[in-house]
C-alpha cells in the first residue's frame, strides 16, 4: 500500500508539472497585462513599462518561464502582481477558507445523498420515491449562483421582516463571521462561524447531494436484489439492519468513487458560490487573478487546486481499497 | 474590475492671484451635535488595501488615503476650491510655491510629519523606477523640491502652468519609516498593508478580501477638523451587488458604496435606509477609430452622434441616475462652462449621410458610398459590464434606423483593453473615471499622444485647433481666461467628435438613518467621515 501512494504520488509529479506549464503558455499568450489595472490618462505609458520592468515581464517568455520554475521548487510563489504581496500569504489566508467550505458542502452532500437515497430504494415506486426523484432532479438542475442568491434572498433577508420566525434561523448573506466577532467568547464564535457556513456551503452541495442521491438509489436497488440480501431476510434479520448492516456496506463501494469526482466538481463551484456569499477563499482570489492577468497568482492558484485534485483522487482510491477487500494495490 | 479607467480632470482654484492661504481647515465642518462614538459598516464591492500615496491607483483606496488615513498637503472644498489642510497657508509664485506646514500634525507613530517627509515623498514619486503615478498625474511640470526648515518646503516648477495648486493634492509618506525601501520594491513594501498614517483615523487591521478596520486617531489636530466623531470604521468587501443590497436591507451594513442604478427604486422604498446620489467622475464614450477612412469626416461622425438618443440611455439604462456628456470636464467642475450636447436628430443625421454620398443604394437599409462600399463597422465593449453592453444594443439599433450597420462585439475586459490599446478598433464603449480635479485632457486628445505607443489617444484625433486651445488653457495663469480656453475648447472637441460623449454617471449610495452628518459629492463617498456621526441610542458593538 505505501509503494502505491508513493508510486501515486511520483506519477503526480510530471501530470502537475504539465498543468503548471500549459497555464503557464495559456496566461502569457492571452492578451492582456497585468498593468491595465493602473492605465488612466493621467498615468503615463512610460511608468506602465516601468512597471512591467519592475516586475521582470519585459523579459523574453521562456526566461520568466524558467525563473518562475526555478523559485516554484524552492517554495517560493513570488509576488501577486495586484495585491502586491507574497503569493505564499495570499494561499494561506484563501485555502482553509475554501476546504471548510468545501469539506462542509461534501459531508452535506454525501450525509443527505446517502439518506434519501437508502430512503427512495426501500419504498421504491411509492409516493415518497417519485417525489423525492423529481425533488432531487429540481435541485439538481439548479445552478448553485441562482440557489445562492435565493437563499439569501429568502434566509437572510425576507425572513429578516418575520416577527415569529426562530432568529436561529436568521442566516447572514456574507462573510465568514461577524462583524462584532472579536467580542464574542469560545462557544459563540464557533456557532457564528457555523451560521456563516449553513447557506453557501447548501448551495455549493445541495445538488451534487441531489446527484449522490440518485447514485445510491441505483446502487442500493442492485443490491437489494441480491442472493446474500435475500438470505439475510429469510434467516429473519430485522429489515433495519438488513438494509442498514448488509446492504448498505456494498451499495456504498460504487459511492466512494464519487468522492473523487466530486472534489474538483466543489472546487470549481467554490469559484461562484465564494463569489455571492463574498466567502474569501481560492475561488475567488484565481477568478479575480485571471481576470487581473496577476501572474503569479494564476500559477500558484493553479497548482494548489491541481494538487488538492490529485490528492483527493488518491484518497478515494485508497478509501475504495479499504472498504473492499477484493481490491488491492500493489 | 469592470475596467474602469480613469481619467483626470483638474481644478479650479477660486481664490486667485499668486496667494492663497487661510487657517482653518475645519471651517467646512457641520458644528458638532451629540455625542461622539460608535462604529460605522461601510461596504463596498472590492478589495481596498494598498495604502501608500505613491503607489495606490485604486479610486477606493484613494479615498481612503486622502480622507482618513493620511492628511494631503491641501484638501478641496465643496465648490472645489484648494483649502489648506497638511500646509497651514501657501505662497504662490509663477514658477514657484512654497507651503508652510502645520507643526501639530504626527504620523501615528508619534512623529512629526515635517518637510523632510514631503521631500522624500517627492524624489521617490520623481524616480522612475518607483513606477509612481503621482509623477504623471500630479508632478509632471514640478521640477524640484527644497527644504526651507522643519516645516517649510518649496517646489519649483519647470514652466508656469494653470492652477498650479491642483498638482498637490497628494499626502506624504513617513520617510523614518519608508527610506531603507528602495525605489523598485516601493510597491511592495510591507507598509502598505499596515500604513502609519498621519489623518484622522488610525490604521487598525485589514483583512484580506473581508475587511478593513480604522480606528479614530484622538490626537488629530483641531486645525485639521480635529479627531472624527467614530470610534470605529469597518470597511466590508462583498463583491455580488445582491448580497450588498439584502445586508444594507437588513441594516447589517451602514453605509453600501457600490449601489446600482437598478437597485435605488428598492433603497427608496425600504425603511431605515436613504438613497444619496451624486454627480460623480466616470463618464460613458463612444471611442471612434478616426483612422478609418470610414470614420475620418468629423462631419460622419457628429451625424452618428445625432442618431443615438442619449438622453434615453441614461433614463432606460441608467434610470436617470446620470446627465448628458458632452466632453471631459466633469459639470461640477469650475471650469466647466454649459455646452449644448448635439442634438438627437435623426433625420438630421440621415440627411448629413446622405450629403456626403451615404445612400442606400441597393435597398437592404444600410447606406453605401458612390463605390459601392456598406457603412458597416464593429463596436466592441467587454462583456462583463451589463450596462456597457445594453448601450451597444441601443446603439446598434438607433443607428440601424439611419441605415447604419454596427455589429456588436463583447469580449473579455483585458482582450478589448489590449485592442483598445493597439489600436485594433473600430468603435468602442468604454469609460473613463477622473480620479483627481486637474483639467488636462492632452493625453486623450492631443495630437502628440495619437501615435506613440500605448498612449491614450486611442481615437488617433489629429486637430491643430484642440492642440492649441489645450497648450494654452494648460499655461496660462489667470482662471477666467483658462475657463474661457476650455469652454472654447469643448466647442472644437464636439466639433472633431473623437468620441460620442454619452453620459456622466452619478454615484449612487445606500446610507442608514444611524449615521448622521453625510455628506457625499463629487470629492467622494468618504469625504465627510471624519464628521459622521450615530446618536448614542443607536450605537452597536
Amino acid at each position: 500500500m505505501t509503494s502505491y501512494v508513493a508510486r501515486r504520488l511520483l506519477q503526480a509529479v510530471p501530470l502537475l508539472f504539465g498543468v503548471l506549464t500549459l497555464v503557464f503558455i495559456f496566461m502569457h499568450v492571452a492578451p492582456g497585462d497585468p498593468t491595465a489595472l493602473y492605465m488612466r490618462p493621467d498615468v503615463d505609458p512610460a511608468v506602465l513599462e516601468q512597471m512591467r520592468r519592475n516586475w521582470g515581464l519585459d523579459q523574453p517568455l521562456y526566461i520568466q518561464y524558467f525563473r518562475w520554475i526555478a523559485s516554484f521548487l524552492t517554495g517560493d510563489f513570488g509576488f501577486s502582481l495586484t495585491q502586491n504581496r507574497p503569493v505564499s500569504d495570499i494561499l494561506l489566508e484563501r485555502v482553509p477558507n475554501t476546504l471548510i467550505l468545501s469539506g462542509t458542502s461534501l459531508l452535506l452532500i454525501f450525509a443527505i445523498g446517502i439518506a434519501i437515497g437508502i430512503v427512495q430504494a426501500v419504498r421504491q415506486y411509492s409516493t415518497m420515491d417519485n417525489v423525492l426523484t423529481v425533488g432531487a432532479l429540481f435541485i439538481y438542475s439548479m445552478p448553485s449562483f441562482w440557489l445562492g442568491l435565493m437563499l439569501i434572498l429568502i434566509f437572510a433577508y425576507k425572513v429578516h421582516q418575520l416577527d415569529w420566525w426562530p432568529e436561529f434561523l436568521k442566516f447572514p448573506a456574507s462573510g465568514v463571521t461577524s462583524t462584532n466577532y472579536d467580542l464574542f467568547g469560545a462557544g459563540q464564535k464557533l456557532g457564528d462561524r457555523i451560521r456563516h457556513l449553513v447557506l453557501p456551503s447548501i448551495a455549493l452541495g445541495v445538488s451534487s447531494a441531489a446527484s449522490v442521491a440518485r447514485y445510491m438509489r441505483s446502487s442500493m436497488l442492485e443490491v437489494i436484489r441480491q442472493d446474500y440480501i435475500r438470505t439475510a431476510r429469510a434467516k429473519g434479520v430485522p429489515e433495519r439492519s438488513v438494509i442498514l448492516k448488509h446492504a448498505l456496506k456494498n451499495a456504498l463501494l460504487p459511492i466512494i468513487t464519487l468522492l473523487g469526482l466530486y472534489l474538483p466538481f466543489l472546487f470549481s463551484g467554490a469559484v461562484l458560490v465564494e463569489y455571492v456569499f463574498s466567502w474569501p477563499g481560492m475561488g475567488r482570489t484565481i477568478v479575480d487573478a485571471i481576470y487581473q492577468r496577476d501572474y503569479p497568482t494564476v500559477m500558484a492558484t493553479s497548482f494548489i487546486f491541481a494538487a488538492l485534485v490529485v490528492v483527493a483522487n488518491l484518497i478515494a482510491d485508497i478509501l475504495y481499497a479499504l472498504v473492499d477487500p477484493r481490491i488491492r494495490y500493489e | 474590475m469592470n475596467g474602469q479607467l480613469v481619467n483626470l480632470l483638474r481644478l479650479a482654484c477660486l481664490a486667485g492671484a499668486l496667494s492663497c492661504g487661510g487657517a482653518d481647515g475645519s471651517a467646512e465642518r457641520p458644528a458638532k451635535e451629540g455625542n461622539g462614538g460608535g462604529t460605522a459598516i461601510v461596504a463596498i464591492n472590492a478589495d481596498l488595501g494598498f495604502f501608500n500615496p505613491l503607489v495606490n491607483t485604486d479610486q477606493n483606496t484613494n479615498e481612503v488615503i486622502y480622507y482618513m488615513l493620511f492628511t494631503p498637503l491641501i484638501q478641496y472644498g465643496a465648490s472645489l476650491e484648494p483649502r489648506p489642510y497638511l500646509a497651514a497657508r501657501w505662497e504662490l509664485e509663477p514658477q514657484a510655491v512654497t507651503f508652510y506646514l502645520s507643526d501639530e500634525v504626527r504620523w501615528h507613530d508619534g512623529r512629526p510629519v515635517t518637510a523632510y517627509d514631503v521631500e522624500f515623498t517627492f524624489a521617490r514619486a520623481k524616480d522612475p523606477a518607483t513606477a509612481s503615478v503621482l509623477s504623471s498625474a500630479f508632478l509632471k511640470h514640478v521640477q524640484s523640491c527644497t527644504v526651507i526648515d522643519s516645516f517649510t518646503v518649496r517646489f519649483d516648477f519647470s514652466k508656469p502652468h494653470a492652477r498650479p495648486l491642483d498638482g498637490f493634492w497628494w499626502a506624504p509618506v513617513p520617510k523614518h519609516l519608508l527610506a531603507d525601501v528602495s525605489a523598485a520594491d516601493m510597491a511592495r513594501a510591507e507598509f502598505n498593508h499596515q500604513p502609519v498614517g498621519s489623518g484622522p483615523f488610525r490604521f487598525q487591521e485589514w483583512r484580506p478580501g473581508e475587511s478593513l478596520t480604522l480606528r479614530r486617531n484622538p490626537d488629530f489636530p483641531e486645525a485639521l477638523g480635529g479627531p472624527p466623531r467614530l470610534d470605529r470604521v469597518i470597511f466590508r468587501f462583498i463583491a455580488e451587488p445582491a448580497t450588498l443590497l439584502s445586508e444594507t436591507l437588513t441594516g447589517d451594513i451602514d453605509v453600501n458604496g457600490s449601489l446600482f442604478p437598478h437597485q435605488a427604486a428598492q433603497v427608496k422604498r425600504s425603511a431605515g435606509v436613504r438613497l444619496m446620489s451624486f454627480p460623480f467622475r466616470e463618464y460613458y464614450y463612444i471611442g471612434w477609430n478616426l483612422r478609418l477612412p470610414l470614420l475620418a469626416d468629423p462631419r460622419v461622425r457628429r451625424a452618428l452622434t445625432m442618431a443615438i438618443d442619449r438622453q434615453q440611455l441614461i433614463e432606460v439604462l441608467l434610470f436617470g441616475y446620470g446627465q448628458l456628456a458632452t466632453g471631459t470636464i466633469a459639470p461640477w467642475h469650475p471650469m466647466y462652462t454649459p455646452e449644448p450636447a448635439l442634438p438627437y436628430d435623426p433625420k438630421q443625421a440621415a440627411e448629413i449621410l446622405a450629403s456626403l454620398g451615404w445612400i442606400d443604394r441597393d435597398g437592404d437599409g444600410i447606406r453605401e458610398s458612390a463605390d459601392g462600399r456598406p457603412f458597416r463597422f464593429t463596436l466592441m465593449t467587454n462583456h462583463e459590464n451589463a450596462v456597457r453592453v445594453d448601450i451597444a444594443q441601443v446603439v446598434q439599433s438607433q443607428l440601424a434606423e439611419v441605415g447604419v450597420a454596427a455589429e456588436v462585439r463583447t469580449l473579455e475586459w483585458q482582450t478589448l483593453l489590449a485592442r483598445h490599446r493597439a489600436r485594433e478598433f473600430e468603435a468602442v464603449v468604454q469609460s473613463w473615471v477622473l480620479d483627481n480635479f486637474r483639467v488636462d485632457p492632452a493625453s486623450l486628445f492631443h495630437s502628440s499622444e495619437a501615435d506613440r505607443p500605448g498612449s491614450y489617444n486611442r481615437s488617433g484625433l489629429k486637430d491643430a485647433h484642440v492642440d492649441r486651445l489645450i497648450d494654452e488653457a494648460t499655461a496660462t495663469l489667470d482662471d477666467e481666461e483658462a475657463k474661457r480656453l476650455w469652454a472654447e475648447f469643448s466647442d472644437a472637441l464636439q466639433a472633431a467628435q473623437p468620441f460620442t460623449f454619452l453620459m456622466w454617471l452619478d454615484e449612487l449610495t445606500a446610507v442608514s438613518d444611524r449615521i448622521q452628518g453625510v455628506e457625499m459629492d463629487a470629492r467622494g463617498t468618504l469625504v465627510s467621515i471624519a464628521s459622521w456621526w450615530i446618536p448614542q441610542d443607536r450605537q452597536k458593538y
